[in-house]
């Protein structure tokens, strides 16, 4: 929940010492606030103007404002100004109802935050409101213009590394041009899909911020996981690879957290959610796809992720003691064999 | 070398039916046929699944007419047509024909040998399968199973409501066959009937772990099981498998029938007299491997165990060209001891690679590169390695940075569990070096079958044969 705010009415009253308006001048001065009726996604369905205080609002016909309410319930609250001179809402009948800050029967109106009476959606402001600067940080500007350029640019360049890392056959531009035309249509259909959420958000798709942000994706996520396969084989660490999908887990929840809050500008929770939904997606996707593969040598990935013998650090075993470790193996292995046969049996003709 | 079972699956006729299925199986097996004619394929292809050997025997089908016999094949024929039986597996349930092979009268009361794999369902799922016979005269009965040597691919059976039957002798041990001595096969080839075929004793197949007999013959699916006949009439040994090369067929030594009929019969011919058999043929063929230090062959700069010429075959591959950046050869080799459980899982083999890499042109970090994916290639080319099966549990592997004598590799072992025999397991080493920036040695080694510790002291001593000479 936001954090409530007082509305003070008077803006040009004379001003104390402490720097406060004087109550009494701004009584005087202005009395007037509008009453909205809201829908449950807090567009605007009414909105009527009253030049004075107190007004009564509720669904009963002796209200000054008359609620247009299926609830059978007499409920009633008072709209007015308190002691201090802020605008305050308080039940007439000694209802207490739910408002902002919790169970009550009289609360300070928020102008951000809605309040229910008689089953309908209120909202009061007063004239002079002006609405509460959006607290969501934004990277739109840094990210678009030249950055796109510069952010697409490095990803091609670091597809087209990649590419030649895995070309031992001397170079082939279609596999270059290939690899280059997988990255950009996969980021472009990313970009895309965050741009029309962007559009449905707000007014602009910033399609090219999402774009940036994407190419910068691919950049980081080739960086951390060459980093930590290399540390995976120097420091002989084969965990750090077989549990390597949490890191793509990981990344791409940041992605998304990046995309949803810094572009398309959503709140702290929105993002948190799509940035959580989509980590624990792909954690599940992953990781089922690695328990169906246990046991395989994909246990021993750093096989097939080395680095050059200059980049070792850890020592090796010797004979004795990498078979003196393998002796676990036996308990291990007999001890799984009440598991169940599982997937597609590859006898052909298996007469099971 | 191809080994092909000739019993007889009627299921495989639908597969025929399918005339682009049977292309590929044509395809396939001359495919297989030629890679062992010209020594091009690893080792590993030589040992046929089950399957593959069936699809073989179904192939061979479509030419499954035999020579015209000689007047002593017509006379040897005539001989044995009382002493030969179709042997029937059917299921319980619906009587259905599942599998049929060949078998001989070997005494008065209706003892009859055959192969293992003939009668193999019998013996793994005796609840769902029986056996009857069914003699040249069309007279049937109910098949008692008395024993089996899964080793050599041998059965005694006794046919139920025989007595005073004729009967084969053995030709004596003292009276041994010579390399170009004419030899006979009977049998019933895909089911069409019983036959004879003729052909020449060629001496034992050379590189095998159990002495098994070179018939130049013709044998056809469905002759499993029949008598391989001298020109007496006598029994010199009993058909067991093709190899998918033409008129290449092999006979168990009548050595092997003998201890058969000799062992006594009060041990129940179920699955635990398979894992018995197999642990004796697992020690067989450990202590055969490493009777002495595993020989050595030099690969590159590297120097390699390829095992004993006696025992192994060995293929070699090389891809140096003068157009690439690098340059890699491999030697791959394989013992014959494949060993027939049932028509999905086979056992008791070992086969191992090594491949020598060089790259100077492409620098120590792409060629970590290709190292790395050559691995994950072998590691990745069969999913099914990662599933427990109705066999084997999943396997369970460790790895480590391991400094051997000369080389660092980086190295994990794999095991598997047989689930149905106890105390054996499937095991695998692969291993790759990595001292040398722009060279590398990488080996892999399977074993199929073995107790955990023999497995290990094999894995061990293939590991420690692995040197840089230079």
């Amino acid at each position: 929940m936001e954090e409530v705010a007082h509305v003070v009415v008077a803006t040009d009253a004379p001003v104390t010492v402490s720097g406060e308006p004087k109550i009494g001048d701004q009584l005087a001065r202005d009395q007037g606030a509008f009453v909205e009726v809201l829908d449950k996604h807090d567009t605007v369905l009414h909105r009527i103007r009253y030049d004075r205080l107190p007004i009564t609002i509720g669904n009963t016909y002796r209200c000054d404002h008359v609620l247009d309410s299926d609830d059978t319930r007499a409920q009633t609250v008072l709209l007015a100004h308190d002691e201090s001179g802020a605008l305050s809402v308080q039940s007439t009948d000694h209802a207490r109802f739910w408002a902002p800050g919790g169970l009550t029967h009289r609360w300070s109106v928020n102008p951000d935050q809605a309040f229910v009476v008689a089953g309908e959606r209120l909202r009061v402001r007063t004239r002079d409101y002006v609405a509460t600067r959006s607290t969501a940080p934004s990277a739109i500007g840094w990210l678009g213009g030249w950055m796109t350029l510069a952010a697409v640019a490095a990803a091609l360049a670091v597809t087209a590394l990649q590419g030649w890392f895995a070309d031992i056959d001397g170079d082939r531009l279609s596999g270059y041009v290939t690899g280059a035309l997988g990255m950009v249509g996969v980021v472009s259909l990313w970009s895309s899909v965050w741009a029309i959420v962007s559009r449905l958000n707000g007014k602009s798709s910033h399609f090219l911020a999402h774009l940036s942000l994407a190419s910068l994706a691919v950049v980081a996520i080739a960086a951390v996981d060459f980093v930590f396969d290399s540390a995976a084989f120097s420091l002989n660490l084969p965990w750090l690879q077989r549990y390597g999908y949490l890191l793509l887990a990981l990344s791409l929840a940041v992605l998304v957290w990046c995309h949803t809050r810094y572009i398309v500008r959503a709140r702290l929770g929105s993002a948190l959610t799509a940035a959580f939904a989509v980590g624990l997606t792909v954690f599940v996707l992953q990781a089922t796809t690695y328990y169906n593969l246990r046991g395989n040598l994909s246990s021993s990935l750093t096989m097939t992720e080395m680095r050059p013998p200059g980049w070792r650090i850890a020592n090796g075993a010797s004979l004795d003691a990498f078979f003196a470790n393998g002796a676990s193996l036996e308990k291990r292995a007999e001890d799984s064999k009440p598991e169940k046969p599982d997937g597609l049996d590859l006898g052909m003709f298996s007469d099971e | 070398m191809n080994r092909v079972f000739l019993s007889f699956f009627p299921k495989l006729r639908r597969y025929k039916m399918s005339p682009s299925l049977l292309h590929f199986l044509v395809a396939t097996v001359a495919a297989v046929g030629c890679a062992a004619s010209f020594a091009q394929t690893p080792p590993s292809a030589s040992v046929a699944p089950p399957a593959a050997g069936s699809a073989a025997a179904s192939v061979n089908a479509a030419d499954a007419r035999l020579p015209p016999p000689s007047p002593t094949g017509q006379r040897l024929f005539d001989a044995a047509r009382d002493k030969l039986v179709q042997v029937r597996i059917l299921t319980r349930a619906g009587s259905s024909q599942a599998s049929v092979g060949s078998g001989f009268l070997i005494s008065p009361d209706g003892t009859t040998l055959t192969n293992y794999h003939v009668i193999s369902q019998l013996v793994l799922e005796p609840q769902r399968f029986r056996a009857e016979y069914v003699r040249v005269d069309g007279k049937r009965g109910e098949v008692a199973l008395l024993g089996f040597d899964v080793i050599h691919d041998l059965a005694i059976i006794r046919l139920e409501g025989i007595a005073n039957a004729a009967h084969f002798n053995l030709r004596d041990a003292s009276d041994p066959l010579r390399q170009g001595e004419k030899i006979f096969s009977l049998g019933n080839p895909l089911d069409l009937g019983f036959a004879i075929s003729e052909g020449t004793y060629n001496g034992l197949v050379e590189r095998r772990l159990y002495d098994t007999i070179h018939f130049t013959g013709a044998l056809n699916p469905g002759m499993s099981g029949g008598p391989g006949l001298d020109e007496q009439g006598r029994v010199i040994g009993v058909n067991v498998a093709g190899t998918g090369g033409e008129l290449a067929n092999l006979l168990v030594p009548i050595t092997y029938v003998r201890a058969l009929i000799a062992q006594p019969r009060d041990v129940l011919p179920d699955k635990k007299l398979i894992a018995a058999q197999l642990k004796v043929h697992q020690a067989t063929m450990i202590d055969a491997l490493l009777a002495r230090p595993l020989p050595k062959q030099a690969l590159g700069p590297a120097e390699v165990a390829v095992g004993d010429d006696k025992l192994l075959r060995c293929w070699g591959q090389s891809n140096a060209k003068p157009d690439k950046l690098y340059r890699s050869e491999s030697i791959s080799c394989s013992l014959q001891s494949s060993l027939f459980i049932n028509q999905s899982f086979t056992t008791g083999t070992v086969s191992w690679s090594h491949t020598y890499r060089t790259a100077e042109k492409l620098g120590a970090m792409r060629f970590s590169g290709w190292q790395s994916r050559s691995m994950s290639g072998t590691m990745f080319s069969g999913l099914s390695f990662a599933k427990p099966t109705r066999y084997l549990t999943r396997p369970h592997c460790t790895e480590d940075f391991v400094d051997g004598n000369g080389v660092s590799f980086r190295a994990s072992i794999c095991v598997k569990a047989h689930r149905e025999f106890d105390g054996l397991f499937d095991m695998n080493v692969s291993a790759t070096s990595v001292d040398r920036d722009t060279e590398g040695l990488s080996s892999a080694l399977d074993v199929k079958g073995v107790s955990f510790a023999n497995g290990n002291r094999l894995l061990r001593a293939f590991l420690e044969a692995s040197t840089w000479k230079k």
